[in-house]
């Protein structure tokens, strides 16, 4: 792990990309009913769990849920709380499987479905969005994972060039 | 995996969630205790947001030109068309106004509610996710940017500033009503004006909805929908969309009418942000819409 300033500096462009150039390519731009959210900062943190432990993750989506928390909604606590958890449950997963590409894309697609449900959990229990359950099962689940997801697939080979294979003390702990 | 939950992994979810539940009652409250490290990192980031949604906007604003340039021949037919009758109607307007002036004058009536002052702001960041809609703007507390004043396009209202920091604000929009706050509205009819809130938005179909309006009141398709002043820091008779249908409201007492949001929530890049007239010192001046310069500011 020393590529941290590198992937550090990698987050942030995805956060500053992801609220400035991406909402312009979302689906709802250009009138369609499926609303699509784009998390690539999350997902590199979820591949970071995955190649570099449950601790180094929970840290990295925990930080990264509070900057979010911070920035858009002022509730501060649900980001933090979804990257964290599934972050650690992504890492966690790797206790068990080798990491092959496939079980990494399951993994991904797995943990992604846990934070929206946690996300949109929180966001209807306290009533902060009026969404019905409907437009989430119906229009946004399924294009935000897979455009996440996809993202995933594509940044998982030149990150783990990035972080290399000197991950192990992760798979230990 | 049957270890995974172990008790002691077990204690500590419960511990952070409730730790975690704890933390969100606290910062969700309406005067919620933003201090200084909220707002540094919310400007920190918003300069580097900043940087980066120039260049977007210099692509975004090509394509829009490309696609524009194609109508440009039959657009300016219609405008030209528009201009006679435009020049008739500002003159109209113009007597108009004038008479007002002179009957309220005479009346004794001082209506802060029409005088507004607008501060042109650009969009810096927009949220990623779908269940916060909020812009960041780049003017702020240190430009006279206040919460709860109303945000506007060129085309009409867009949202209400939630909460400012020195340097920038943040806009809920009117898709996400439960954040911007419901909108106490006014339908422009020709022979009465009809009451009501906007409180709800459909997702599905994009419109606003705009209930608890009378039974018997006559609201018809087309009729232009504008903020009625009521309550609230929104001045009055800022544009907020047309009626395109109208339907029987749950219990039979009321009705209810979808609104076309006349502003893009697609495209927001310029906004201006209205400060009532009631608000600045100079509130007693005449009606009519009295738009002043502040520094930073720019005049419509």
């Amino acid at each position: 792990m020393k590529v941290r300033p590198a992937l550090l500096g990698l987050l942030f462009l995805l956060v500053l990309v992801e609220s400035t150039w991406l909402p312009a390519f979302a689906p709802q731009r250009f009138g369609s009913p499926f609303l699509m959210a784009f998390r690539f900062s999350f997902v590199v943190v979820l591949l970071i769990a995955i190649l570099c432990g449950r601790r180094v993750g929970f840290w990295f989506g925990l930080v990264l849920g509070f900057l979010h928390d911070v920035l858009y909604s002022g509730v501060i606590g649900v980001y933090a709380f979804g990257m964290g958890l599934t972050a650690y449950l992504a890492g966690y997963a790797f206790l068990f499987f080798h990491r092959s590409f496939l079980v990494v894309g399951a993994v991904l697609l797995g943990v992604l479905i846990v934070f929206e449900l946690i996300v949109f959990g929180f966001y209807r229990l306290f009533v902060w969005t009026a969404a019905p359950l409907q437009t989430f099962w119906l229009h946004y689940l399924v294009p935000t994972v897979a455009v996440n997801l996809l993202f995933g697939l594509l940044a998982y080979r030149p990150l783990l060039r990035l972080i290399g294979r000197d991950a192990e003390d992760g798979e230990g702990t | 995996m049957s270890d995974l939950f172990t008790s002691k992994r077990l204690i500590l979810l419960l511990l952070a969630l409730m730790l975690f539940s704890a933390l969100i009652g606290f910062t969700s409250s309406e005067r919620k205790p933003t201090g200084w490290p909220v707002a540094l990192v919310q400007d920190g980031v918003a300069l580097f947001q900043s940087w980066f949604h120039k260049p977007a906007r210099v692509v975004a604003g090509f394509f829009q030109d490309l696609r524009e340039w194609k109508m440009l021949y039959d657009e300016n037919q219609a405008l030209k068309a528009n201009l006679d009758q435009y020049a008739r109607m500002s003159a109209e307007l113009a007597r108009l106004r004038e008479e007002n002036q002179r009957l309220r004058a005479m009346l004794d009536l001082r209506s802060t509610l029409d005088t507004f002052r607008l501060y042109a702001a650009e969009v810096i960041a927009r949220s990623p996710d779908q269940w916060n809609q909020v812009l960041v703007i780049n003017k702020g507390a240190r430009d006279g940017i206040r919460p709860d004043m109303a945000v506007i396009t060129t085309k009409g209202l867009i949202g209400r500033v939630t909460d400012v920091t020195p340097f920038t604000a943040r806009v809920a929009l009117l898709t996400d009503l439960s954040r911007s706050g419901h909108v106490s509205a006014v339908v422009q009819g020709e022979e009465s004006r009809v009451f009501g809130v906007i409180d709800a938005y459909d997702v599905d179909t994009g419109y606003l909805l705009f209930q608890k309006i009378p039974v018997e009141a006559p609201v018809r398709e087309g009729q232009l929908v504008v903020t009625s002043g009521l309550g609230g820091v929104f001045p009055r008779g800022l544009v907020i969309g047309t009626v395109v249908a109208v339907e029987p409201g749950d219990n039979g007492l009321t009705q209810r009418a979808y609104v076309k949001p006349a502003a893009d929530f697609a495209y927001l890049d310029e906004v201006f942000v209205v400060e009532r007239g009631d608000a600045f010192p100079e509130a007693n001046a005449p009606t009519g819409h009295n738009e002043t310069r502040r520094e930073g500011g720019r005049v419509l």
